[in-house]
C-alpha cells in the first residue's frame, strides 16, 4: 500500500504508457505505417543539414529519425507512448513550480489528451509532438527565480534557439514566459520582449527560407496538409501554456476528504475526456483506408476479405482492396464478389485523382495484375503527390522493383543505392543490388519473373475507359494470368453489361481451353 | 601573412602524410572507369572542379594526378577525385588551349590499379557566363512535385534557388526564361490556380494574365526579343498520353497551338493569321537580330488519335521592330513532311551563325522521345546536321546558348534512362563540336544518385539572377495580374 502511495504518480504514468501503446499498437498502428512511408529518412550528412537550414528542422529531423521505426508498430507505439508521459511530466513539472495540491494532479493530464486527440488526424507529424516536447522542456527550465537579468540573457538566448530548433512552438514558450512574469512579477517588459523576439525571429526567418509567413506561424513540418489551418494545433499549444498555469492557480487542498472528492471527480473528468473524445477524433473511414492499405502491403489477402466480412467496404480505394484480395485469392467473380458493395469500375481501378493514398493503392492492384509500367507510374504519381515534397521509402522500394522488372537496371539501382542507407530497407536492397542485370536470377524470382511473363509486348496508349480491353490484352499475352483474367470478367459485371460479359466468357473459356491442350 | 604561411605549409603537409602512397600500383592498358565520363571532354577556363568518381562501388580510394600541358600540377587523393577550386582555377588559366592530363589509380581490395591516362582539353573559349539556370522537376507525369526554378554558378559549386514550389505552394512553374542570357530581363509562367506570367526587369517584378477571349489558353513557350521590347509566345493547349509498356513512357501533345508576340511596352497581343491557323504553330523564337521570327508548325491532325502524324516544320517569318508587325509570308526552312522528322525548341546562337534544335520521329516535345537529337544549320549557307558530337542514344534535348555563342547547354537522358542531366559542349567558328561533359559537382556520384529531380531547360545567366520570391509569392498568391489586350 505504501508502494502504491509513494509511487502512484509513476504507476499512473505507467498505466497511461499502455494505454497508449495499446491503442496506437493494436487498434490504429496503421496510421504509424501510414506516417511512415510517407517519408525517406537516410543516415547522412546532407539530410541533416538540409532540415538544420529551416525552422523547426532539428526537430523534424529527430521525429523522421524515429517515424523510420514505426515500421514495427509495436516499437512505434512505444514511442509516442513515451513522448505523450514526457509531455505530461513536463507539464505537471511546470505546475509544480508552485506549491500544489497532487489533487489537481490528473489534470496535467488534459493536455496531452487534447493531443492525442488532434493526432487522430492522420496528417499531424510527430515533429509538431517533438516541438512542443523540446519548447516544453525550455519552459521547465526557465530561471523563474533568478535575477532579471538572468532572465533576460536566458530569454535572449532560448527564443531564437528554440524557434529554429522547433519552429512556431516558440510561442508556447513565449507567451509560457509572458504569463508567468505578468502574474508572478508584473515584469511586462520580459513578457513584451520574449514575445516580440519569438514573433521577429520568424518574421525574419521568412525573409531567408522560401516559404510564405503564414507557414511559417503555421510550422513548417508540423502538419501533412498545409493550405488548410488546423484549429487543434493552436489549441493543443495553447493548452500545454495555459493548463500548467491555471492549474498552479487552483485553490489547495489539503488531505482529507474533500481532497479526495476533487481527485474523484478530476479522474472522473480526465477519463471521461480520454474514453469518449479521443476515440471520437479518429475517422473510422480514414483509418479504414490505411486499414486497407497495410493489409494491401502485407498482402494479407484473407486478413482483407475477413475484414470486409465484418464490414463491407464502401468507399473506392477499400472496395478496390477488397476486389484484389479477391483477385490474388481467385475469388473475384460475380457470386463472391457480390456478396459485398460494389461502386462500379471505381471499386475496381480507382480514378486517379493526384492523390497519394489512392495513387499508391491503385498502383499496387496495377502492380498485381502484371500492368507493371502503369504501376510505376501510379507509384511515381503518389511519391510526387506527398503533401510536404517528401520521398518516400515504401514507394522508393517498389519503383526500384517496377525498373528492375523492366529491366532498367541504372534507374533501379539509383533507388536502392539510397535505400541502402535506410536502417529499414538497407537489407532488401543489398540483397536486391544482387539481382540486377542478372537475367536468369530475375526471370526465375517469383514475383519479379512471373511479372515479367506478364507484361505487355505490344505497346499502345493507356486509357482508365478502356481497362476492360487492357486486361484482355493481359490475358491474351499470358494466359496464366488468372489475376487479369478476373478483372476481366469483372468489370464487364461491375457495369451490369451482360452482353459484354458473355464476349469476354467466352474469350476466357477458349483461352483455358488452349492452356489445357498445351 | 607570411606568418600564415608555415602554418598553412604544416597543415598542407600534413595532409599529404594523410595519403595513402601508391605501392607497386600493376599498370593495365585501358583508361579508368569514373563517372562522370570526363575522357576526353572540351572544358572551359575556370569552370567548377571537375570531381569524379570511380564507377565501382569497390574502389575504396582513387588517387589522381593532373598535369598541364604548359605547367601546373595537382595531385588529390580519397573516395572520389576533389580538386580544390582555386587550384583548380589556376591549373585551367595556365593551361588554356592546353591540356590537362590525369593519371589515375584505384585501390580496390588492397590492391592498387594504375590506369592509362586519359585528357581534358582546355578550351580556348571563355565561358564568362555567371553559370546556368534550370528548372528542377521530377521526372513524372501529372503530379508536378517538388518544382523549382534554380541558378547555379558554374565555377563553383553553389546553387541557388530562385523560386521553389514552397514559395507559391500548389502552382506548378515553367521555365525561367531570359533575354539573351541577361539576369535582370527574363519570365516565368506560373500554372495553377493562382497562375499567370511573371515578367522581371531590373528589379520590378510585372504580372500578366495572358489570356484572352481572342486567344485559347495562357502563353506557353515563349522568348525574348534582343530589344526587350517584345516576347514571341506560344498560346498551347498540352495534354499527355501514357504508353503501356516501359520503352516510352509519356507523349505529350497539343490538340492546338498558335504563335503570337506579346508587347512589352503595352502588355498587347500582337497577332496575325499566318500564325494562328488550323495548323499546330508552336517554339516561336526571334533570330538575334530581332528580325526574323522562327517557329515550328505541324500540319492539322486528330490528335490524339493521329500523335504520330505530328511532324512539325522549322519556318520563319519576318518581324518589324519598329512597327510590331509581322511579313506577309511564311518560309519554310525544314520540311517536316519531306524529311519524315520532326523539328522543334529552335535555338539561334547569339552570334546569329547557327541555329541548333531537336529532331524526333515525331510530336513537338522531344524530352520523352528517346530517338530525339540535336541538329544544327548553318544559318548563312542553310546547311545543317546532327550533332553527332554530343547526341547519344537516349534523349538529348532543351539546349541553349552561351552567351558569346561558343557553348551549349542541353539536358540529356543519357546515363539512367530516366533523369535528366545538364550537360555542356563547346562549338568552334567552323561548328566542330566537344564531346559534352555533365555540369561538375562535388562528389557527383553520389550528388547525381540521391538527386530526383531532372535538370530542364537549362540555360545560360551572365550574371546572378536576383528576383524576389517572397515578393513573387505574395503576388502570386494576391492573385492580381494585369490583363493583357490583343492590339
Amino acid at each position: 500500500m505504501n508502494i502504491i502511495q509513494r509511487y502512484w504518480k509513476v504507476l499512473l504514468a505507467a498505466m497511461f504508457a499502455v494505454v497508449v501503446w495499446c491503442f496506437w499498437g493494436f487498434k490504429y498502428s496503421s496510421g504509424l505505417v501510414y506516417q511512415e512511408q510517407l517519408q525517406l529518412f537516410l543516415f547522412d550528412s546532407e539530410m541533416f543539414f538540409e532540415r538544420l537550414a529551416v525552422p523547426g528542422g532539428i526537430a523534424r529531423y529527430v521525429s523522421e529519425f524515429l517515424v523510420q521505426f514505426y515500421n514495427v508498430v509495436q516499437v512505434g507505439a512505444v514511442i509516442i507512448a513515451c513522448v505523450y508521459v514526457l509531455l505530461q511530466l513536463a507539464t505537471w513539472k511546470l505546475v509544480k513550480k508552485q506549491k500544489v495540491s497532487d489533487a489537481w494532479y490528473l489534470l496535467s493530464y488534459i493536455p496531452v489528451i487534447l493531443l492525442w486527440m488532434y493526432m487522430g488526424d492522420i496528417n499531424v507529424r510527430l515533429s509538431f509532438v517533438i516541438s512542443m516536447l523540446i519548447a516544453m522542456t525550455c519552459m521547465v527550465v526557465y530561471p523563474e527565480k533568478s535575477s532579471s537579468v538572468a532572465k533576460y540573457i536566458y530569454v535572449a538566448i532560448a527564443v531564437p534557439f528554440v524557434y529554429w530548433i522547433t519552429g512556431p512552438a516558440v510561442l508556447m514558450f513565449a507567451i509560457y514566459i509572458a504569463i508567468k512574469e505578468i502574474l508572478a512579477n508584473r515584469n511586462f517588459l520580459i513578457s513584451a520582449v520574449a514575445i516580440v523576439l519569438s514573433v521577429a525571429c520568424m518574421l525574419a526567418s521568412a525573409a531567408f527560407v522560401p516559404y510564405p509567413v503564414a507557414r511559417i506561424f503555421y510550422g513548417i513540418g508540423y502538419n501533412y496538409v498545409v493550405d488548410v489551418v488546423a484549429v487543434m494545433q493552436y489549441i493543443v499549444m495553447a493548452a500545454f501554456v495555459i493548463i500548467p498555469i491555471v492549474i498552479s492557480v487552483l485553490p489547495e487542498q489539503k488531505e482529507g476528504k474533500t481532497s479526495r472528492f476533487v481527485f474523484a471527480g478530476v479522474l472522473a473528468g480526465v477519463v471521461s475526456l480520454a474514453v469518449i473524445a479521443v476515440p471520437a477524433n479518429y475517422l473510422s473511414a480514414s483509418y479504414e483506408v490505411l486499414d486497407y492499405d497495410l493489409l494491401v502491403r502485407q498482402q494479407k489477402w484473407n486478413e482483407i476479405i475477413e475484414k470486409a466480412e465484418k464490414k463491407t467496404p464502401d468507399t473506392p480505394l477499400t472496395v478496390s482492396s477488397l476486389n484484389l484480395a479477391l483477385a490474388m485469392t481467385g475469388q473475384l467473380n460475380e457470386q463472391r464478389a457480390f456478396q459485398f458493395f460494389q461502386n462500379g469500375w471505381q471499386g475496381a481501378f480507382p480514378v486517379f485523382n493526384k492523390n497519394f493514398e489512392s495513387s499508391l493503392m491503385t498502383a499496387e492492384i496495377y502492380y498485381q495484375t502484371g500492368m507493371v509500367n502503369t504501376a510505376q507510374r501510379f507509384d511515381f504519381e503518389a511519391m510526387e503527390a506527398i503533401p510536404d515534397n517528401g520521398k518516400s521509402a515504401r514507394i522508393i522500394k517498389r519503383l526500384a522493383e517496377t525498373n528492375l522488372i523492366n529491366g532498367q537496371y541504372k534507374v533501379s539501382l539509383k533507388y536502392l543505392r539510397i535505400l541502402q542507407k535506410t536502417m529499414y530497407y538497407r537489407n532488401w536492397a543489398n540483397e536486391t543490388i544482387a539481382l540486377l542485370g542478372n537475367e536468369k536470377a530475375i526471370n526465375e524470382h517469383p514475383v519479379y519473373g512471373y511479372l515479367r511473363k506478364c507484361r505487355l509486348t505490344k505497346d499502345f496508349l493507356f486509357s482508365e475507359q478502356e481497362i476492360d480491353k487492357i486486361m484482355g490484352q493481359l490475358v491474351v499475352q499470358n494466359s496464366k494470368n488468372v489475376v487479369a483474367m478476373q478483372y476481366l470478367l469483372f468489370l464487364p459485371q461491375l457495369e451490369g453489361n451482360q452482353q459484354k460479359y458473355l464476349i469476354y466468357r467466352n474469350f476466357v473459356d477458349e483461352t483455358l481451353k488452349k492452356q489445357k491442350n498445351q | 601573412m607570411k606568418k600564415l604561411f608555415p602554418i598553412y605549409l604544416t597543415l598542407m603537409l600534413m595532409l599529404a602524410s594523410c595519403m595513402k602512397t601508391v605501392e607497386n600500383p600493376q599498370v593495365v592498358n585501358q583508361q579508368p572507369a569514373i563517372f562522370p565520363d570526363y575522357i576526353d571532354v572540351t572544358i572551359p577556363v575556370d569552370i567548377a572542379p571537375m570531381d569524379f568518381n570511380a564507377q565501382s562501388d569497390k574502389v575504396e580510394i582513387i588517387d589522381v594526378v593532373v598535369k598541364g600541358s604548359k605547367g601546373g600540377e595537382m595531385h588529390v587523393q580519397g573516395e572520389f577525385a576533389d580538386f580544390d577550386i582555386d587550384e583548380w582555377h589556376e591549373l585551367t588559366e595556365q593551361n588554356e588551349g592546353g591540356d590537362l592530363t590525369f593519371t589515375v589509380c584505384m585501390l580496390e581490395d588492397g590492391k592498387w590499379t594504375q590506369y592509362q591516362p586519359f585528357a581534358m582539353h582546355v578550351s580556348k573559349y571563355h565561358l564568362d557566363d555567371f553559370g546556368l539556370t534550370y528548372r528542377r522537376i521530377p521526372p513524372g507525369y501529372e503530379v508536378g512535385g517538388n518544382i523549382g526554378i534554380y541558378q547555379r554558378d558554374i565555377h563553383t559549386f553553389d546553387e541557388y534557388a530562385i523560386l521553389q514550389e514552397s514559395a507559391v505552394p500548389g502552382q506548378c512553374m515553367n521555365c525561367h526564361t531570359a533575354n539573351q542570357c541577361r539576369a535582370d530581363q527574363f519570365l516565368m509562367h506560373l500554372r495553377g490556380d493562382k497562375g499567370g506570367t511573371v515578367i522581371q526587369n531590373g528589379t520590378d517584378q510585372t504580372w500578366l494574365n495572358t489570356k484572352t477571349d481572342s486567344t485559347k489558353a495562357n502563353c506557353g513557350y515563349s522568348y525574348w526579343h534582343p530589344s526587350g521590347n517584345y516576347i514571341a509566345s506560344s498560346i498551347n493547349s498540352i495534354h499527355q498520353l501514357f504508353f503501356v509498356r516501359a520503352e516510352k513512357r509519356i507523349e505529350v501533345f497539343d490538340t492546338m497551338s498558335d504563335v503570337l508576340v506579346i508587347d512589352t511596352r503595352t502588355n498587347e497581343l500582337i497577332l496575325d493569321t499566318l500564325l494562328q491557323t488550323k495548323d499546330f504553330e508552336t517554339y516561336p523564337v526571334f533570330s538575334p537580330d530581332g528580325k526574323t521570327l522562327y517557329y515550328c508548325s505541324s500540319k492539322y491532325c486528330n490528335i490524339p488519335l493521329e500523335y504520330e502524324k505530328a511532324k512539325y516544320s522549322l519556318c520563319q517569318i519576318s518581324f518589324d521592330e519598329k512597327t510590331g508587325t509581322y511579313g506577309d509570308h511564311v518560309d519554310t526552312l525544314l520540311n517536316a513532311q519531306e524529311l519524315d522528322k520532326s523539328f522543334t525548341y529552335p535555338r539561334p546562337s547569339y552570334d546569329g551563325k547557327w541555329l541548333m534544335y531537336g529532331v524526333s520521329d515525331f510530336g513537338n516535345f522531344p524530352v520523352n522521345h528517346k530517338e530525339a537529337d540535336l541538329w544544327i544549320m548553318n544559318v548563312k549557307t542553310g546547311k545543317h546536321r546532327a550533332l553527332t558530337e554530343v547526341n547519344s542514344d537516349d534523349v538529348d534535348s532543351f539546349h541553349n546558348w552561351s552567351s558569346n555563342s561558343h557553348w551549349f547547354v542541353f539536358s540529356s537522358r543519357r546515363g539512367d534512362g530516366m533523369y535528366n542531366k545538364a550537360y555542356i559542349a563547346s562549338i568552334d567558328d567552323a561548328g566542330k563540336v566537344t564531346k559534352p561533359f555533365l555540369l561538375p559537382q562535388k562528389n557527383p556520384r553520389k550528388f547525381y544518385n540521391e538527386l530526383f529531380d531532372s535538370y530542364n531547360c537549362p540555360d545560360f545567366t551572365k550574371d546572378k539572377v536576383d528576383f524576389d520570391a517572397r515578393l513573387a509569392g505574395k503576388q502570386c498568391l494576391d492573385g492580381e495580374r494585369i490583363d493583357v489586350k490583343v492590339r
